[in-house]
């Protein structure tokens, strides 16, 4: 019983192999999830109601389901339809989808927390409601919502390792694999949290950061 | 799906409010003496509190009830797939609920503590008469939001065989091979759940703007 | 100032004859916020280079007059010709009808409402680069000219939060007439300032008034309306209710609602 140096040692290599995998999520889910957020926040305010109502169900079963649920959804229900998604396009389609209906509320509250006089102020110079969103109301929304995105990326990140369950080789899954066979699972399992720890750690302590320099 | 499975479906949601209403529980008592740690005036505490919470908040949930499921349950206490889901939950609610009274503390504090102190009232009921009855109403719709992340976080629990709502659809999923119903059906009675919730947050946080002094 | 005083004899008409044609026209309009009537039959004429300055209780609608203008609010019914744009508010109003207006149109903000992650040279160019099309070079010198003029040349690179409210002011004048307008609206422009910052943005106000521009001003400096503008009309419950000379409607008010107005104000 009980893991060696030489054991841990062997294990850095495929945890890594597995957290690479996790980052490369993360990445793809929020280069397209946000700006999936963006164009919900939009779509929710829209004044017609065909467009509103819509969005407004997609937004909030996105928000209400697990992302677990979805993931299996995409993962186990897709091919139901003869859609079948490797696993890693399952992740990125469930996270993604998931990720846009939340954020979708952090930006729709930064949009409505601009000063309504700003909306006013470009419409008045007469800039076209495109070039208002563009260059007046998103970049102090985008300023506004910016803690909370950073936040989320974190949560994100975490919850790649939902992918487990889809047989994806992320770090949870090498992690239960290396446990499974060498039933060195408290080690294995606190390397695989150090992994976290060294990154949402100092990221999360950055993030408070800047909701404070922010705040006042 | 037929309606034994749909039956079949529903014998998870037991276990998933049990995991939920648990881990909460759990969150919402070790939380405040956390939240006292936090605030301690020794400089030592309170950092150890700051990086206990910073931590156990840092690892993914389902990386904790493996910890604890595999690490433990296999070792020299077995310990069954739902108290190692209520034991990690539980945990990482208590970090998540510290926090949460910690923003509604400073949400209360600006002019009360001043006013109760000038009253010479002592700190216990300057606390316990004045901040605290307060706290307890901004804390609430947080609190409730909390509640919806928890319910399903707490879907994790399935992946170490606790039989809750989200391990039944994958149950059935494997024998009909109807993901698309089954795991959508899952995910609707997940928000059908969390509107209640989402509700009560919405009603308290109306209420709380006329009665507490922010 | 004899024009002005042909229609003094009926001290509630604002409109100069039919056969005048003015810089903007306003006939019958009207604005409902739900059930609530805000403006009531406003019918105004304002000339080319003259100053107006609008004065009344709060509430009475002014804003929502200056609003009406530039259609940040769409009147519910009624008429607008501004130059030689006549929009009719029995359609509602259509997005080329709406930018042609506000191309003539350069409007004044209580509250500045300067964009804050735009440095001041920034917030008078963007504009013109957007909505005039001109290039960088062109913009940056109508907006360093402009800023000569407002007396703010070494805020060019400063952002809103480190100027005064009153230099606040002066640069929001400046975007405002970066986009050469035919008529400048301002809504109580000082009404947020110290009296001493007020007097900056007063003092560029009244240049421009000498320059010739055609200005609606909303008001609650008298001293002002008196001195600067040609023509004041007092307003109450969402109606003109006297309009003339101003040293006649504030000196010598016909009406009793605006004697009991300017007594209040004058503290007499
Ligand atoms: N967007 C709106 N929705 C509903 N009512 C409004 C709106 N804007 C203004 N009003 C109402 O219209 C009336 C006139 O408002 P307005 O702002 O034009 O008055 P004002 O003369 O400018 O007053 P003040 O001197 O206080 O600025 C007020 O009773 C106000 O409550
Ligand atoms: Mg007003």
């Amino acid at each position: 019983m009980g893991a060696t140096w030489s054991d841990v040692a062997d294990w850095i290599e495929p945890l890594s192999r597995g957290f690479v995998l996790n980052l490369e999520i993360t990445f793809i889910t929020i280069l397209l999830g946000f700006p999936g957020g963006f164009v919900l926040a939009l779509l929710v305010e829209r004044r017609s109601p065909w467009v509103r109502w819509p969005a407004m169900v997609i937004v909030e079963i996105g928000r209400g389901a697990p992302a677990l649920v979805l993931l299996q959804f995409v993962y186990f229900g897709f091919p139901q339809i003869d859609l079948t998604l490797s696993s890693f396009a399952s992740a990125i389609v469930a996270l993604s989808v998931s990720t846009a209906c939340y954020t979708s509320e952090i930006i729709r509250s930064g949009l409505a927390a601009v000063p309504k006089g700003q909306k006013e102020a470009a419409e008045a110079l007469n800039f076209s409601s495109a070039d208002s969103m563009r260059f007046v109301v998103f970049p102090q929304a985008a300023k506004i919502s910016s803690p909370a995105m950073m936040g989320f990326s974190i949560l994100i990140l975490q919850s790649t390792t939902l992918c487990f369950t889809i047989a994806l080789p992320e770090i949870a899954s090498q992690a239960y694999e290396i446990g499974s066979t060498t039933f060195q699972y408290f080690p294995i399992l606190s390397l695989t949290a150090l992994f976290f720890i060294f990154v949402c750690v100092p990221a999360s302590f950055l993030v408070g950061w800047f909701e404070r320099r922010s705040e006042p | 799906m037929t309606p034994d499975y749909f039956l079949l479906l529903l014998t998870g949601l037991p276990y998933t409010f049990a995991v939920t209403g648990g881990a909460l529980l759990i969150g919402a008592l070790f939380g405040f003496p956390l939240l006292l740690v936090r605030r301690s005036k020794v400089t030592i505490l309170r950092w150890t509190a700051v990086m206990l919470i910073a931590v156990i908040r840092s690892i993914p949930p389902i990386v904790w009830i493996f910890l604890i499921f595999f690490s433990i349950g296999t070792g020299v206490f077995p310990i069954s797939p739902l108290s190692a889901a209520l034991v990690g939950f539980g945990l990482i609610a208590t970090a998540n609920m510290a926090e949460i009274y910690r923003g509604a503390l400073i949400a209360v504090h600006h002019g009360q503590t001043e006013a109760a102190q000038a009253l010479n009232l002592s700190p216990f009921h300057t606390m316990w008469d004045v901040i605290l009855p307060q706290m307890v109403r901004v804390c609430l719709p947080v609190a409730a939001t909390y509640a919806i992340g928890l319910l399903k976080d707490a879907a994790i629990a399935s992946t170490i065989g606790v039989p809750d709502l989200t391990y039944q659809g994958r149950h059935i999923t494997q024998m009909t091979l109807q993901g698309l119903s089954v795991m959508g059906s899952v995910g609707i009675i997940y928000v059908l759940i969390s509107l209640p919730i989402a509700w009560i947050a919405r009603v308290t946080e109306a209420h709380i703007r006329k009665t507490v002094s922010l | 100032m004899d024009q002005a005083a042909s229609v003094r004899p009926d001290p509630s008409t604002a409109t100069l004859p039919e056969d005048v044609s003015p810089l903007v026209r306003m006939r019958h309009l009207c604005k409902w916020f739900g059930e609530h009537e805000v403006l009531r039959d406003i019918s105004l004429d304002v000339d080319s280079g003259e100053v107006l300055a609008i004065v009344g209780p709060s509430g009475s609608g002014k804003s929502t007059l200056l609003r009406c203008i530039n259609l940040l609010e769409e009147p519910s019914a009624g008429s607008l010709n501004v130059g030689e744009l006549t929009v009719e508010f029995d359609h509602p109003v259509k997005r080329r009808e709406r930018k042609a207006l506000r191309q003539q149109l350069g409007m004044v903000f209580q509250s500045f409402n300067l964009f804050p992650h735009m440095t001041v040279l920034e917030n008078i160019c963007l504009p013109q680069r957007r909505v005039l099309g001109r290039k960088r070079d062109e913009a940056e010198a109508v907006a360093k000219d402009l800023l000569e003029k407002v007396g703010l040349t070494d805020k060019a690179a400063a952002f809103p939060s480190n100027c005064s409210g009153g230099q606040q002011q002066r640069i929001a004048i400046a975007r405002a007439l970066a986009l050469d307008p035919r008529v400048m609206l301002f809504d109580e422009p000082t009404s947020a300032l110290d009296p001493e910052l007020g007097l900056e943005v007063l003092s560029v106000m009244f240049s421009l008034a000498q320059s010739g521009m055609t200005m609606i001003v909303v008001t609650h400096e008298m001293s002002f309306a008196e001195k600067v503008s040609d023509r004041t009309l007092f307003m109450a419950e969402g109606k003109i209710v006297e309009a003339g000379p101003s040293a006649d409607v504030i000196r010598r008010p016909q009406s009793e609602r605006a004697r009991r107005f300017f007594r209040a104000v004058n503290g007499l």
